[in-house]
This record gives C-alpha cells, sequence and structure tokens, in this order.
C-alpha cells in the first residue's frame, strides 16, 4: 500500500477535476475557453496601455469547435509563450495585489489541457512583439504527469499584425445561444469595458461588432501590498520566513500597506517579548509569529487604501449600458471603496429598466400626450427582462461577466435580500424581483473572493454583500422616483383620455343651442382639446 | 315625446328660457375662444344653501355655486348639462315637451354621454332647474315635466283652460262632473279660475277625497276640494298656490296625523 502512494501533479488534479475550472458541459467549456482567452488579451492590453481590438471567431463542426482569439496586445516573449500556455498555475497576477481581470494563472493553459483531453490537439498560438521582424509560432501542449509544457513545433513566421497575439484551440464544444452564451459573454464584456472594441464571428459566419463608445483606458490599477489585517498566521509565518527585511520593525514596514514606523513599533509592543523591533524576521518561532499575529490583530491600523481600485465609474457604465442595452431608463452608482479581510474592493451598480416595445407615453411640446409603441428590437439577444420575467442580474468581478452559478453568487443574494417591494416592485418572496429589466453589480477588488477556480460566482462576504445592497438601494431609489412619475404620466394620460371622450358632446350641445356649423363647431372642439391639454400639468420632472 | 302644433307662436317665458341657454353657451363658447377653460355655475341645491323668506313665504336658493368644468370628476356632467340644455332648447322652439323619464330615454342616443339611471339626469335636470329658478323659469317652462300626474280638484270651480289647437277657451266646471273629479294638468302657468268658495280644502288620502266628494261636501260647506294622494306633485302644490293666490282663498289642508 505504502509503496503505490505518489505525488499528484497540480494538471493531473484539474485533468480529473475539470469542473472546477469550469469545463464541466460541452457548452460550457467553449464559454470557458473564450473567456479565459478574452480576459488575458484584454489585461494584457491594459497593462501595456493599448485600446483592446479583439476579435473572437469560433466555428463548430461535429461536435468539435474552434476557437480563435486574436489581440493587439503586446505581445509575448517567446522564451515565455510555452510556459504561459502550457503549465498550470504559472501566471504574473497570483503573487501581487492588484485589480486585474486573471488571478490564478490557470485559465488558457485549462482550456489547452481541456482541448488536448478531448480533441488530442495542442494550442496553437503566434505572437509578436512590437518590433520584432517576425511573429513566434508555436505549439503547445502540457505535460500532465509533470505540469510542464510540452512544444510540439516552433517557428517564425510572417504576421499581419505588428504586435500582439493569437490563440486557436480546438476541443469539444457545443455553441448555443441564449444567456450562457459566447455571444452574451462578448456582449457583457462590452458593457463592463466600454473601451473595449471586440468583432466576434458565431459559427454561422455573421459578424458582430461591439464598438468601443471611449478612446480612453482606464487608468491602471495600482499595486498594493497586503493589509496586515487580512493576513492570516499561515501566511505571516510564510512571510516572515521568506522577507529580505533584516529586522522585524523593517519587515512590518516594507511587506504590509499602511504600516508605518510608529504603528509597526506599537505592533511589537504589544507582542510581547521575547520579540522586539529588532528581532530577525527569518528566525522568529511559531509562537511568537502567534503572539506577532494577536498583535496585529489588536493594534489600531489605518484602513487599506482604496485608490488601488479602479471603477468602471458611473458616466462609463451608463454609456456602456445604453450602447448594448436599449431601454427607457438607465441609473448607475459607484460605491464607495471598502474593504474584506483586509483587501480593498469597491461595488458598483447599474439599472437599465423598461424594454422597447412596451408601450410608453410622451408629452409633447403643446402639452399634448401621446402612446407611442416602438418595435420590438426582434431577434436580438435580449438581456432585459420582459415584463413578467424575473429581472435579468449582470453580474461582473472586475471587470469579467459572470454567466454561471448565479444563486450562489454574492450580488444575487444581494438582489434578493433588497426589498424592491418598498420601491415599486413585484418580488415574490425569497426570490429575484419581476420588471422588466436589468441589474448590473460590478464588483472590483485586487482580490475578488470567487467560490471556486472557475471564477463563477462571488464569495457572499457580510462586507461585500452589504456594499451591493447599499449600491442596490441607491439605484433602486432612483427606479423608484422614475417608476412613480411613469405612474404618474400613465394615470393623466387616463384622464385625459376620459375627459376627451366628452368633448365632442360639448361641441354638438353648442352646436345645438347656437346653432354652428359643422366647421364652427369642429374648430371649437379642436381649440377645446388644446386647452385642456395646455391647462393640465405633467409635472415632468427630471428623475 | 308628442308632436304639438308647431302654430302657435313663442310666449314671452319661451323667449325667455331661450334667452338663458343661449346666454350660457355663449359664455361657454366664448371662454374657448379666449383660450381658458369653460365653466358653468349652477347653484348649490343642499339644504345649507336654502333660506326662508318670510316676505315671500317659501324657501329660496341661497348664494353658493358650484362650478362644473373639465375635469375629471365633472366632465362627463358638464357635457350632459350641456346637452339636456341643447334638448331643452329644441322643445322649446318646437313647442314641445319631455316627461323626466323621456329625457333620460333621449340621452340613449347620446353615446358616451347618454345617462346610465335616470337618477343621474334627474340630478342634471334638478341643476338645470335650480339654475333657472334662478332667472325666474320654471321647469316646465324648460319643458321637463313630471311623470306622474298631478291631483284631483272638485268642488265650486270653474277652470278655464286653452283648446291647444285652436286657442279657444275652454271652461269646466268642477262641480259637475259627478263622482268623477277634475284632474290637473301638469303644466298649470295658463290656466285662471272662477270661484264663489271660500276655502280650500287640500286631503291627503284619495278614499278621504272620494267620500267627501260623494257626499258633496263641497257644496254644503262652500269649498274647493283638492286630492293629494300623499305627497302632492309639483303640479297640484302649484295649482293651490295659484287658485288661492289669485283668488285669496285661504287653504286648509286635511293629513293623517303622522307627522
Amino acid at each position: 500500500m505504502a509503496g503505490r502512494q505518489r505525488e499528484i501533479s497540480v494538471s493531473e488534479f484539474f485533468l480529473k477535476n475539470r469542473h472546477l475550472l469550469g469545463f464541466d458541459t460541452p457548452a460550457k467549456a467553449l464559454v470557458t475557453a473564450v473567456k479565459e482567452a478574452v480576459d488575458n488579451a484584454l489585461d494584457a492590453c491594459e497593462e501595456a496601455g493599448l485600446l483592446p481590438e479583439i476579435t473572437v471567431q469560433v466555428r463548430d463542426r461535429f461536435g468539435k469547435s474552434r476557437v480563435v482569439v486574436e489581440d493587439n496586445g503586446p505581445g509575448i516573449v517567446e522564451s515565455q509563450i510555452a510556459r504561459i500556455f502550457g503549465k498550470l498555475l504559472y501566471g504574473s497576477k497570483f503573487h501581487k495585489l492588484s485589480q486585474s481581470r486573471g488571478q490564478q494563472g490557470m485559465g488558457i493553459s485549462a482550456a489547452g489541457m481541456y482541448g488536448q483531453l478531448t480533441v488530442g490537439k495542442p494550442l496553437h498560438i503566434i505572437s509578436r512583439i512590437e518590433g520584432d521582424e517576425l511573429a513566434s509560432e508555436l505549439y503547445v501542449s502540457i505535460d500532465t504527469a509533470n505540469n510542464r509544457p510540452d512544444i510540439h513545433k516552433k517557428k517564425r513566421v510572417e504576421w499581419d499584425r505588428p504586435h500582439g497575439t493569437r490563440v486557436e484551440m480546438e476541443m469539444e464544444g457545443h455553441h448555443q445561444t441564449g444567456p450562457h452564451s459566447v455571444e452574451v459573454y462578448l456582449k457583457q464584456t462590452a458593457i463592463a469595458n466600454p473601451h473595449v472594441s471586440i468583432v466576434y464571428t458565431d459559427p454561422q459566419g455573421r459578424e458582430t461588432l461591439f464598438a468601443r463608445s471611449t478612446d480612453r483606458l482606464p487608468p491602471r490599477p495600482r499595486e498594493i501590498k497586503p493589509h496586515p489585517r487580512g493576513v492570516e498566521l499561515g501566511r505571516l509565518i510564510q512571510m516572515l520566513s521568506g522577507t529580505k527585511s533584516r529586522s522585524l520593525l523593517g519587515f512590518l514596514v516594507d511587506e504590509f500597506s499602511c504600516v508605518g514606523k510608529k504603528t509597526a513599533l506599537q505592533i511589537v509592543k504589544r507582542a510581547g517579548k521575547p520579540l522586539s523591533d529588532r528581532s530577525y524576521p527569518t528566525h522568529i518561532a511559531h509562537a511568537q509569529a502567534t503572539a506577532l499575529h494577536h498583535a496585529i490583530q489588536r493594534t489600531p491600523i489605518q484602513a487599506p487604501r482604496t485608490d488601488c481600485i479602479v471603477p468602471i465609474g458611473e458616466a462609463r457604465l451608463l454609456e456602456g449600458l445604453r450602447k448594448e442595452l436599449p431601454a427607457d431608463f438607465y441609473t448607475a452608482t459607484s460605491r464607495p471603496a471598502a474593504t474584506y479581510r483586509g483587501n480593498p474592493f469597491q461595488v458598483e451598480v447599474g439599472i437599465a429598466f423598461g424594454r422597447p416595445g412596451e408601450t410608453k407615453i410622451e408629452v409633447d411640446a403643446s402639452g399634448h400626450m401621446h402612446k407611442k409603441n416602438a418595435p420590438d428590437a426582434g431577434a436580438v439577444e435580449q438581456l432585459i427582462a420582459r415584463k413578467d420575467e424575473p429581472i435579468h442580474l449582470l453580474r461582473f468581478a472586475n471587470r469579467v461577466p459572470l454567466l454561471y452559478q448565479q444563486s450562489s453568487c454574492a450580488i444575487t443574494k444581494a438582489v434578493i435580500q433588497t426589498n424592491w417591494r418598498s420601491y415599486g416592485l413585484h418580488q415574490p418572496k425569497g426570490a429575484l424581483p419581476i420588471a422588466p429589466m436589468a441589474i448590473l453589480v460590478h464588483v472590483a477588488s485586487v482580490w475578488v473572493p470567487y467560490t471556486s477556480e472557475s471564477k463563477e460566482a462571488i464569495e457572499p462576504y457580510p462586507e461585500i454583500l452589504k456594499e451591493i445592497k447599499l449600491g442596490l438601494r441607491q439605484c433602486a431609489r432612483q427606479l423608484a422616483h422614475y417608476l412613480r412619475h411613469e405612474l404618474h404620466l400613465h394615470q393623466e394620460y387616463d384622464k385625459r383620455a376620459y375627459i376627451e371622450k366628452y368633448l365632442p358632446h360639448i361641441g354638438v350641445a353648442l352646436q345645438d343651442i347656437l346653432t354652428l356649423t359643422d366647421e364652427e363647431r369642429d374648430a371649437a372642439v379642436r381649440k377645446l382639446d388644446n386647452i385642456l391639454h395646455a391647462s393640465r400639468t405633467t409635472q415632468r420632472q427630471d428623475p | 315625446m308628442t308632436k304639438a302644433s308647431p302654430d302657435t307662436a313663442p310666449s314671452e317665458q319661451d323667449k325667455e328660457t331661450i334667452r338663458l341657454i343661449e346666454s350660457i353657451a355663449m359664455r361657454v363658447r366664448e371662454t374657448i375662444e379666449s383660450g381658458n377653460l369653460p365653466s358653468i355655475e349652477l347653484p348649490v341645491r343642499s339644504l345649507d344653501n336654502v333660506k326662508y323668506d318670510e316676505a315671500i313665504g317659501y324657501l329660496e336658493l341661497g348664494e353658493a355655486r358650484k362650478a362644473r368644468a373639465l375635469t375629471v370628476n365633472t366632465a362627463r356632467s358638464f357635457a350632459q348639462t350641456l346637452r339636456l340644455m341643447a334638448t331643452s332648447r329644441v322643445m322649446v322652439e318646437s313647442n314641445d315637451f319631455a316627461t323626466k323619464r323621456e329625457a333620460y330615454y333621449i340621452s340613449k342616443n347620446w353615446g358616451e354621454c347618454r345617462f346610465d339611471e335616470q337618477a343621474e339626469s334627474d340630478a342634471i335636470m334638478d341643476d338645470i332647474e335650480a339654475m333657472a329658478s334662478m332667472h325666474g323659469l320654471s321647469r316646465e317652462q324648460l319643458r321637463f315635466y313630471p311623470e306622474s300626474h298631478g291631483g284631483s280638484v272638485a268642488g265650486r270651480l270653474t277652470v278655464i283652460d286653452q283648446n291647444s289647437a285652436t286657442g279657444r277657451p275652454i271652461e269646466i266646471d268642477c262641480a259637475n262632473l259627478g263622482s268623477g273629479a277634475y284632474s290637473i294638468p301638469r303644466s298649470v302657468e295658463h290656466l285662471s279660475f272662477k270661484t264663489d268658495a271660500r276655502f280650500i280644502l287640500a286631503i291627503e288620502t284619495g278614499g278621504m277625497f272620494q267620500r267627501l266628494n260623494n257626499h258633496r261636501f263641497w257644496e254644503t260647506a262652500n269649498c274647493i276640494i283638492v286630492e293629494m294622494g300623499g305627497v302632492p306633485t309639483r303640479a297640484t302644490r302649484r295649482f293651490i298656490r295659484l287658485l288661492s293666490d289669485k283668488h285669496d282663498l285661504p287653504v286648509y289642508c286635511f293629513v293623517d296625523c303622522d307627522p
């Protein structure tokens, strides 16, 4: 028995547990693969300060899908290509605390591994760094037993892009439409990233352009050091042994954010003997580390800095919503940044209410009211719910749409726990409200607490729930204001329609009494109609 | 509605009625032409707005007025008021009339404006009547007649009526109707009387009226007996007042003792 014990490679583990990474069904695998490639492309472009231009192509043949994602990013150094695409848990974003889409360094290699498993084809990568004469072309697969890249072919080729990366993968996939489709994923990406331009070619060869609505890149998020409050004991011990600092004081000041000399001395003093500010970090024993951890928890420390978070911003959020979701009413709000477990995060909420195609009342300059029936948008994938459906939720974490596991997500919980009835919507007990509406919630953080490796839902930490709810309420107040106004308009319209019914009779009576001609009668009725509409106020307030 | 002869020239009162209706319609039209919302002012018909004038000896409407304009609550009755006034005008012109019930039926041609219940049309009619009464016009002059007929009269009285076709006077001797009695018409303003009676006895119940009539009580008591039949109709009340005023006769009432 003892002889059969052996090491498990991380690749093997995830090969057997691919559902953890979002590759459980062929349909989901396709969306996840596109998502991982697009996320990487966007991160790369933004980090290099380039306006992302992304093309996505999906082909679907006999249950086998081919995904091609191309970006105009900075490209990848040839020596790194193989490791980035052929090794799980290899990346630039895991060890730094900075807001980015990718986090763990396993998405795209997992997609490659899934392709390799189901179809047996390696990833095909072309990448070119600006200034290079030729692009590098590689075919990479994963040596799952050792979690190591396996390079099949490598050569330098001509490529029409001056810089950028192209990833092509083939896998068992199923292209579908509906709320969990590639198209919806890209559309939502376009909402949260108004600076991104995406061209999508679906398996039928139809091209969809998600145009950018702004040419300004969001500011680069800053990298921060961990906040002492969010550090667990094990991590503290690990940090102590790994530091280059030569004194405990230096360690505390250098390795953490929000800790100055004064705070560091307070922590050391509270931790008590035998620790002193000059203790050598790597020599601190377990018991002393525990004391230090306790001291950190009890010492008042400045709240984490929040300027490392880059929200989408209310204006951009509204732009994104207007661009992709035709609706009657929009509102958005950015909450101030807050923290959970020492990690700063920021919540943004947007609401798009009303579907085109439902009756709407307009008031013209002369005070007349008209009922307007806009034509339905038709076959376009609707992100806004129908009148009698639960609202649609658009969840985002660090600008990445979350399509799966809606029910276990903090965002869903916050929406359900909000009392929408007091804002004029129907809401069954313990469920999403019912309205022609889409709610967008974006959680940005240097470390988004996902419920699983596949990054499909956000863990409902109380701090996060609270912030989302506050944001929702802020938007809901605006919505309620708008709804009240709409209701007033409808009621006013009905009242006027009722009065209007009797205008011709007044005309007839006047004609009978004063022996008017038909023209005189009609003129009087028209005039009366104008007077009626001009005299009644509509109380139009701008919500 | 029965068609009456159109050759009778409109009386002064009829001209007055037409003038009143036209003046109200004119005001509505002028308000519209001047770009304002029209409204009609009508006297408030509640008990609060009634006062007793001792000099004349009866109750009068006070000063309070209600406006009927184009609001959600009053648009319908505004239109109905105007249409009912139009109907009245047409009837005055053609020397026609309509009972309250008939007016309700006429409104069934008005589409959206029609009355759903007779109570509605009665209320609107009362409003118009109240307004007309401020100008000394009665409902009968607006050509809206009550449905129920008047009471009966017997005794030492000669009623002088008109042949509506020829205009020749007709004399009706109320002492000469045997066991029957003279039935008061719905409109009494055109009647005149000849009498030597000493008083008028108004009797509440039909039975007592018949008994006294059979006994020819009016002959021995030298009076006129009037049957009210419960609560007397407008015509009966006006008939009694007209008779009492013109011939300075006292009126006694014979009623049940259940005030």
